[in-house]
């Protein structure tokens, strides 16, 4: 089953914007021949970073949320280096879309607890879980 | 409930009210941190652009873990400083 995974580039800022667009373009389209499926793209536009790369201190920045063999990840990158327009990458395996998910559940299944009796007012929940000294982890 | 403040004791002699620490990503319920978050992490790296230890922030164990990962991730992307000099 193909792995779900998360990748940050950051362009060169001396690139016009549809420049930019046109390698994230031609990247989704190495993601699609290779056999995964990108679910999403965020491009975050020009971003100031927090400190310099290659002398820069800005850079255009896109996020490539995909499913995809490992494969295709390696390939993937290296096409990325081999891009002397891309000053940086970070690929992340996405593992937390479970956690998200089950957090969700939670929140929107929240049983009483057994033995307690209903009060008639119910005060807002403001410290999250009422009734743990330890911050219920 | 969770008690947050000490010190409330009127007659206790104290120079300094120090609220008692918990861990702000148990307490509100975050999922999990994400490295894309600059906002939140900024708060965990002060001036220095180190990481805030845990004895400071209060963070619980894995929180800190987790928020660990997501800072160094972020370093990686020009989001959070590895130093600032």
């Amino acid at each position: 089953m193909n792995a779900r995974y998360e990748t940050v580039i950051i362009g060169s800022p001396t690139l016009p914007d549809e420049e930019f667009a046109s390698i994230v373009t031609s990247l989704e389209g190495t993601i699609t021949e290779g056999g995964g499926t990108v679910l999403r793209t965020e491009p975050w536009g020009r971003r100031k970073l927090a400190y310099k790369i290659q002398k820069f201190d800005e850079g255009h920045y896109s996020l490539l949320f995909y499913e995809a063999p490992a494969a295709l990840v390696t390939e993937l990158e290296r096409r990325i280096r081999m891009n002397e327009r891309l000053m940086r990458f970070l690929t992340v395996h996405v593992d937390w879309e479970e956690k998200v998910a089950k957090a969700a559940a939670l929140k929107a299944a929240r049983v009483p607890r057994p033995g307690s009796v209903t009060p008639m007012y119910e005060p807002p929940d403001q410290y999250g879980d009422a009734g743990d000294m330890d911050g219920g982890r | 409930m969770r008690q947050r403040d000490e010190g409330k004791k009127p007659g206790r002699k104290r120079f300094l009210f120090r609220r008692r620490k918990f861990c702000k990503f148990c307490d509100e319920k975050i999922a999990f941190i994400d490295y894309k978050d600059a906002k939140l992490l900024q708060g965990y790296v002060p001036e220095r652009g180190k990481i805030l230890p845990r004895r400071i922030s209060g963070t619980c164990a894995a929180h800190q873990r987790e928020l660990q990962q997501a800072i160094k991730r972020a370093r990686m992307i020009a989001l959070v400083p590895f130093t600032t000099d």
